[in-house]
């Protein structure tokens, strides 16, 4: 009797114990995952504005060196920007928000679930279309800024 | 007994397993993370550079010109030319030296205008070489489109004092085919009387008791006048702006040329000698000169090419 109550109490003591284990382990996963989650989604937030910005300044760069350059003038600027943010792939928009020298960096992902807008301000009107995440050029050509893929 | 084992060791083995790809997750986001603040970091006015390169290339190049022209008197532009090249070369040489420091290819030419100083360095009369006093400088058949730093230093005692202004006294006409500006000189009571005549009418421009600079394509009259009563300042003013915006083919004559003394010098663009040439010879004289220079600047590196063409003309007044 009292050896049958001992072997019952391991087999209890054994499934009790999986069970907390288990409860654990995935309270653990779930609990990260998230974090992990919504980290990468914020890192990927500010990877697209950190992008966005590098993409409007160097834009504002290559204006005021075109203004110089003068008509005969050529200016080439190559922006490195990363393949892709966060392991996700990226599109970068620009678009002629309508009044005079006013465009907009947008930057989107590939899933197209988180989307940046830079706003920028140039003298020289700049050809507005979508570019790839990835190396870029702003090329100065005839009276337009052009950007394109490297 | 040992099936129990083997599975409890199972369950540890998918735990750590899962823990070490989780653990990774978070690395990768933190690489990320950092790899933005990189980017973030990195110097976001680029270009700077070639402004400042621009900058230091056309201050030297105005000061080299200047400095070539005035370093002597040349009787021919082969001359002045391979004296600028030279210069030009040190200048590009060295502004290629300090970029290459910085990794940056960088490399200056420039492609010069010819031209001719007309002046008189030595106090005399405004007459020309060969003593006429009613001489044309620039003559309009000469198609000379560009004229900078007409200027002269008018010697109080040496404006006549008995004449009539516009008429027997000296007096400068610079004309085109439309429009003629004229600007005389006489002497009342030891003071010096500058009266200018533009499309406007006559102005009275000042009385003066010494020395009398102006500067025909510039800022005019350089000194304040000793009585205000009789002074059209503003007129004046814009006359001399008028006559420095007047457009070419220009010609500049002197009438009266014995009434008057002093030096004066203007410069021209020219390809060809002029055909008032025999005007000049030692005293009043002529020089060839780099008027102007188109001056290309080129800048390269790994992320960035520029190319400039912009026009240097020093002391463009």
């Amino acid at each position: 009797m009292r050896s049958d109550g001992r072997a019952v109490s391991t087999a209890v003591h054994y499934i009790m114990t999986l069970m907390v284990v288990s409860l654990l382990t995935s309270g653990l996963f779930v609990v990260t995952g998230d974090v992990v989650n919504s980290q990468r989604d914020q890192a990927l937030r500010g990877g697209m504005e950190v992008v966005g910005n590098r993409v409007a300044a160097d834009i504002a760069a290559t204006d005021r060196l075109a203004a110089t350059a003068g008509d005969n003038g050529d200016v080439v600027m190559k922006t490195r920007l990363p393949d892709d943010i966060a392991g996700e792939t990226y599109q970068i928009r620009i678009e002629d928000t309508g009044s005079m020298g006013s465009y907009e960096i947008k930057v989107t992902n590939g899933g197209g679930g988180v989307s940046v807008t830079v706003p920028v301000r140039t003298q020289i009107p700049v050809e507005t279309g979508i570019v790839h995440g990835g190396d870029i050029v702003i090329r100065y050509d005839t009276d337009t800024l052009v950007v394109e893929h490297a | 007994m040992a099936d129990v084992t083997r599975e409890r060791a199972q369950l540890l083995i998918t735990s750590s397993f899962a823990l070490a790809v989780l653990l990774i997750g978070i690395a990768l986001v933190l690489n990320t993370a950092i790899y933005t603040e990189n980017l973030a970091t990195r110097d976001s006015d680029r270009g700077k550079d070639v402004l400042r390169l621009r900058d230091d290339v056309e201050a030297p190049i105005s000061a080299l010109i200047q400095h070539v022209n005035y370093n002597d008197t040349y009787d021919s532009y082969g001359h002045v030319n391979s004296e600028f090249a030279k210069e030009l070369a040190t200048v590009s040489d060295t502004v290629g030296k300090y970029g290459a420091l910085d990794g940056n290819a960088v490399h200056v030419s420039a492609a010069r205008t010819k031209g001719l100083r007309l002046e008189q360095t030595q106090k005399r009369t405004y007459t020309n070489a060969s003593s006429g006093a009613n001489w044309t400088l620039v003559d309009g058949g000469d198609d000379i489109e560009q004229i900078r730093h007409f200027q002269m230093e008018i010697s109080r005692s040496g404006v006549a004092s008995t004449c009539e202004p516009f008429m027997d006294c000296f007096y400068v006409t610079v004309a085109n085919d439309s429009e003629s500006w004229r600007m005389s000189a006489e002497k009342l009571s030891g003071n010096v009387f500058i009266k200018v005549e533009d499309s406007e009418g006559e102005h009275e421009c000042g009385k003066y008791d010494e020395d009398v600079t102006v500067k025909i394509t510039g800022e005019g009259i350089q000194q304040e006048p000793i009585e205000q009563a009789t002074y059209e300042e503003e007129a004046c003013k814009e006359a001399f702006r008028a006559v420095a915006g007047m457009d070419g083919p220009y010609e500049v004559t002197y009438a009266n040329g014995d009434e008057i003394e002093g030096t004066y010098e203007l410069s021209v663009a020219t390809n060809s000698p002029l055909s008032t040439e025999d005007n000049f010879d030692d005293q009043p004289r002529l020089s060839w000169i780099v008027y102007d220079a188109d001056v290309r600047v080129t800048y390269r590196t790994t992320d960035l090419y520029y190319e400039s063409t912009f026009r240097v003309v020093p002391d463009e007044e």
